[in-house]
């Protein structure tokens, strides 16, 4: 038995055994301390004695060795050795032979007198002292004394000491032994008591108490656990009571419940479980509850519940059950009950979510119903969805009609079918009383209720559930309605789900009236828009016709005035005289400037009135051709002219020439004052959009004025200086304008000018933008 | 030459004088006969009406064809010549103020041999008419002659 189980042992064993432990240690202790002081005491003795027999030796010899009187030295010697004390005597004289000796010598070194104690204590267990003792006369040494004392007396007395010791310490203990035993009994005889009792308590006996008369401490914990026992007894009372109401609550409960062990075989099911299912409890245990289970759904649950077990997780499905040919819907949850981390079985329950379950198709129905575009058909379905929600027979949606008298069905469902719509009159029905103050919800009897209503007896209708449908302001719409020739149940999710149907049904009447609403506005649109393009069009036939007139009329009188100005220059020269011929000189020319006017604003009229026609167009082409014909015109002129090669774009190739004849007769006509005219036409890229330009080095402008530049008739330089009509770059911004591009100009007065113009990239119709 | 007239349809009589006008101070001397409408141009030309009378083998060398005319337009009055087969061949000169798009393309389209703008400035129309003369009357031989 080791040391460290010492605390698991009796109460008695470590009393009795703490006891002669200490014992033990004191005997041992008084028993060393008698002998420590016997042999101190012993060998002071012995020391006296040697201290005192030396000079007596010393007197007693000295003569007789310087003599030689061998005779005196042996009666001597044996006197000595009478004393039991000394075992061996020589005397030796001065030159160290042996006179005279007596007794039996041990051999071992002589030692002095003086080192008596120190050799009892190095070497306690030899049984003699050896000293050598000097012989004096005077101061000079005569002769040795060697002497062999018998020191074993003193062992045998600490010896015999020791005995006596070790007998009574044996004695001693055995004594208290048998004492502590008997007082340990009496101490602990109450608590193997108690121990019992407790014991016959562990086995379930609340009914005994424990009996202990002392009034110890034994007698406070005896009294503490009896009153222990009895508050158990008491709760388990309450625990056993507790069960019963929960065994109670598992019969009655609107739920079912179940147990099943942990191989998951049902243990048992209440009755609420027998209902839904309609088997016996019998029929339910083991794995009977799963043939309750509708034939479709079967396989999965039972392998879905036999994966929870496997798993010991918690099972969580929704099914349905077959009751005798009644489906069931049930919402089954079971959580795993563990023992000392080992499944030991399953609590579940059973659920009846039926009703749920049809509220949720209902609702599905309805939202399903609200993807159909067509409206017609959209409410045939919600008829049909309401009529299978409640499970009645009838079902209509009625819109309420402008006299507010009569109603117009627009979807009718009866029994297992549509029906033809039809209007019936609002007075004595309960149509009425929806429409005019709110829902009706009545269970049976409807037909007694509302007698006027010849429809409702003919159809004999017990059970009525309507509401209103009620426009987004509120406006009445018309009505929904259930009607069952039984009675019909209210239950909680009746009005909710009705009033669902009634704001989707009302919205979907509002939407389709909006919808009839726009389409007509969207008639009056069309056709108010097809007459403004009708009087668009005889504008523009008009404005053409106009331009056509002006072209033609509006010239005429110009080519007579300019004509027979000429006539007269010509035929009566003479007559006129110089003042006459320049006044008729002036006359010509300003018939033929303001022909050039009517040329130019006819350009620019053409621009805006014509169809733009998309085409790959060649800058650089007809740059080469403009200033070909410039060159014709005036073939006195020098100029450096640049053209850039391949500057292609997408544009009107027509309306591009205008352009282009435009900007390069205006660079042409303003370089006309300069010695090095020099004409330069390029392109570059500018945000990835090409930007083409012409640019001279004529006479250029104040950009002050640049506003000015492109309105039509704004002129920046004086006609006496260059010729021009103000219409040339009017007509080429409304060109630019039209294919979506830009136009603009850099310009210093005496250095020249630039104008730069980008052609929209994007290759779509653009002939709608225009700035007439 | 004489036979070789000129039928000249126009109904300014500004217009008028001035071409002949002009055609006289080309030195072109032929006989010119002039229509004042469409209507009248027709009649000369297939010989009705008024020109009843007239032979119709006769027909004019050049005709110098107006647009803007009074009752009958000139392209009106185009399309007829060039329908009929006793005219079809004759050699039409549109004469005209207008430079609109629509009446040159229409000009040709319906068989017009030439298209001459009547300008303001005077002298350019002389170079004009002067060009027209030498082409049409002197170095091109009319169809029905071939």
């Amino acid at each position: 038995m080791s040391f460290f189980s010492f605390g698991a042992r009796s109460i008695r064993f470590k009393f009795i055994s703490t006891a002669i432990v200490i014992e033990v240690i004191m005997l041992s202790v008084l028993i060393w301390n008698g002998l420590r002081l016997t042999n101190y005491y012993l060998l002071a003795e012995t020391e006296t004695h040697l201290n005192i027999m030396t000079p007596l030796i010393n007197a007693g010899l000295a003569g007789p060795i310087v003599q030689e009187d061998l005779s005196t030295l042996t009666e001597i010697l044996d006197r000595m050795t009478m004393g039991v004390s000394v075992k061996y005597i020589e005397i030796q004289n001065a030159n160290l032979e042996v006179l005279v000796k007596k007794g039996h010598l041990k051999p071992q070194p002589w030692l002095k007198r003086d080192d008596f104690i120190q050799y009892m204590n190095e070497e306690y267990k030899q049984d003699r002292f050896a000293f050598r003792e000097p012989i004096y006369i005077g101061s000079r040494i005569v002769g040795y004394a060697n002497i062999q004392m018998d020191i074993s007396v003193i062992n045998v007395a600490l010896q015999s000491l020791f005995n006596q010791g070790l007998v009574i310490g044996i004695l001693e203990i055995f004594l208290t032994v048998m004492f502590l035993s008997l007082i340990g009994y009496a101490l602990t005889r109450h608590l193997a008591t108690l121990t019992d009792s407790v014991k016959e308590m562990a086995k379930g006996d609340y009914s005994q108490h424990i009996h202990v008369d002392s009034q110890d401490e034994i007698g406070a914990v005896a009294y503490a656990i009896n009153h222990l026992v009895d508050e158990i007894e008491l709760n388990n009372k309450k625990i056993i009571m507790q069960n019963e109401e929960i065994a109670g609550l598992t019969r009655l409960s609107p739920v079912g419940i179940f147990q099943s062990n942990e191989a998951g075989e049902c243990t048992y099911a209440n009755p609420r479980w027998m209902e839904l299912s309609g088997l016996t409890l019998e029929k339910s245990l083991g794995e009977g509850w799963a043939s309750a289970i509708y034939l479709d759904d079967r396989p999965w649950v039972y392998d879905s519940w036999r994966e929870a077990v496997n798993k010991q997780a918690v099972f969580e499905v929704e099914f349905r059950l077959n009751n005798h040919g009644e489906t069931v819907w049930v919402a089954v949850r079971a959580e795993p009950q563990m023992e000392n981390g080992q499944l030991s079985g399953y609590i579940g329950s059973v659920t009846d979510i039926t009703e749920r379950k049809r509220i949720e198709s209902t609702i599905t129905a309805l939202a399903e119903s609200s993807s159909v575009n067509d409206y017609d058909e959209f409410l045939r379905n919600v008829v049909k969805s309401l009529a299978g929600a409640y499970q009645a027979k009838y079902a209509f949606v009625g819109q309420l009609l402008p006299d507010k008298q009569s109603v117009q069905t627009l979807a009718v469902w009866a029994g297992d079918g549509f029906v033809d719509n039809f209007v019936y009159e609002l007075r004595g029905t309960p149509c009425e009383d929806i429409i005019y103050e709110g829902k009706q919800l009545i269970t049976c009897n409807a037909w007694r209720l509302y007698p006027d209503d010849a429809m409702l007896k003919e159809m004999s209708v017990e059970g009525y559930y309507g509401a209103p449908l009620l426009g987004a302001e509120g406006s009445k719409l018309g009505l929904i309605t259930v009607m069952d020739t039984k009675p019909m149940e209210l239950l909680p999710w009746v009005e909710p789900v009705l009033g669902m149907f009634a704001a989707r049904v009302a919205s979907e009447i509002e939407r389709q009236q909006n919808t009839e609403e726009l389409e007509v506005h969207r008639f009056h649109l069309e056709d108010l828009v097809s007459l403004r393009t009708a009087e668009m069009e005889a504008l523009n036939h008009e404005l053409e016709a106009f331009s056509y007139s002006v072209s033609h009329d509006l010239r005429a009188p110009l080519r007579s005035i300019s004509g027979f100005s000429q006539a007269l220059l010509e035929d009566y020269a003479e007559k006129l005289g110089d003042e006459g011929k320049d006044y008729l000189e002036r006359v010509r020319n300003g018939a033929i400037k303001m022909s050039t006017l009517i040329d130019d604003l006819l350009d620019l009229s053409r621009v805006s009135r014509r169809e733009i026609n998309m085409q790959e167009v060649d800058l650089t082409a007809i740059a080469h051709d403009v200033i070909a014909e410039m060159q014709v015109q005036n073939p006195e002129r020098i100029v450096a002219v640049s053209i850039e090669d391949n500057m292609q774009t997408r544009g009107d190739e027509h309306l591009l020439i205008i352009v282009m004849t435009n900007l390069i007769g205006n660079a042409w006509k303003y370089t006309s004052k300069r010695v090095n005219a020099s004409i330069k036409i390029g392109q570059h890229m500018e945000d990835g959009v090409s930007v083409f330009y012409i640019k001279d080095n004529g006479a250029g402008f104040d950009m002050q004025h640049a506003k000015k530049l492109f309105g039509a008739f704004q002129r920046l330089h004086h006609v006496s200086e260059f010729e021009g009509t103000g219409i040339g770059l009017a007509t080429v911004k409304r060109v630019i304008n039209r294919h979506g591009g830009r136009v603009w100009a850099q310009a210093m007065p005496e250095k020249g000018a630039v104008f730069y113009f980008t052609i929209a990239s994007y290759d779509k119709d653009i002939s709608g933008i225009s700035d007439i | 030459m004489l036979d070789k007239f000129i039928l000249l349809v126009e109904d300014n009589p500004d217009d008028e004088a001035l071409t002949l006008r002009a055609l006289k101070k080309n030195n072109i001397s032929n006989e010119v006969h002039v229509a004042r409408d469409g209507v009248e141009a027709l009649d000369f030309l297939f010989c009705r009406e008024a020109h009843a009378d007239r032979n119709s083998a006769s027909q004019p060398q050049l005709i110098l064809l107006d647009l803007k005319l009074p009752r009958m337009d000139g392209l009106e009055v185009l399309k007829e010549i060039r329908a009929n087969p006793l005219t079809k061949l004759l050699p039409v000169v549109i004469l005209t103020t207008s430079n609109e798009d629509c009446d040159v393309i229409g000009s040709y389209e319906l068989g017009a041999n030439s298209f001459i703008r009547k300008p303001v400035d005077f002298d350019q129309f002389m170079d004009a008419v002067r060009q027209l003369g030498l082409y049409w009357l002197v170095l091109n031989e009319s169809g029905d002659r071939r």
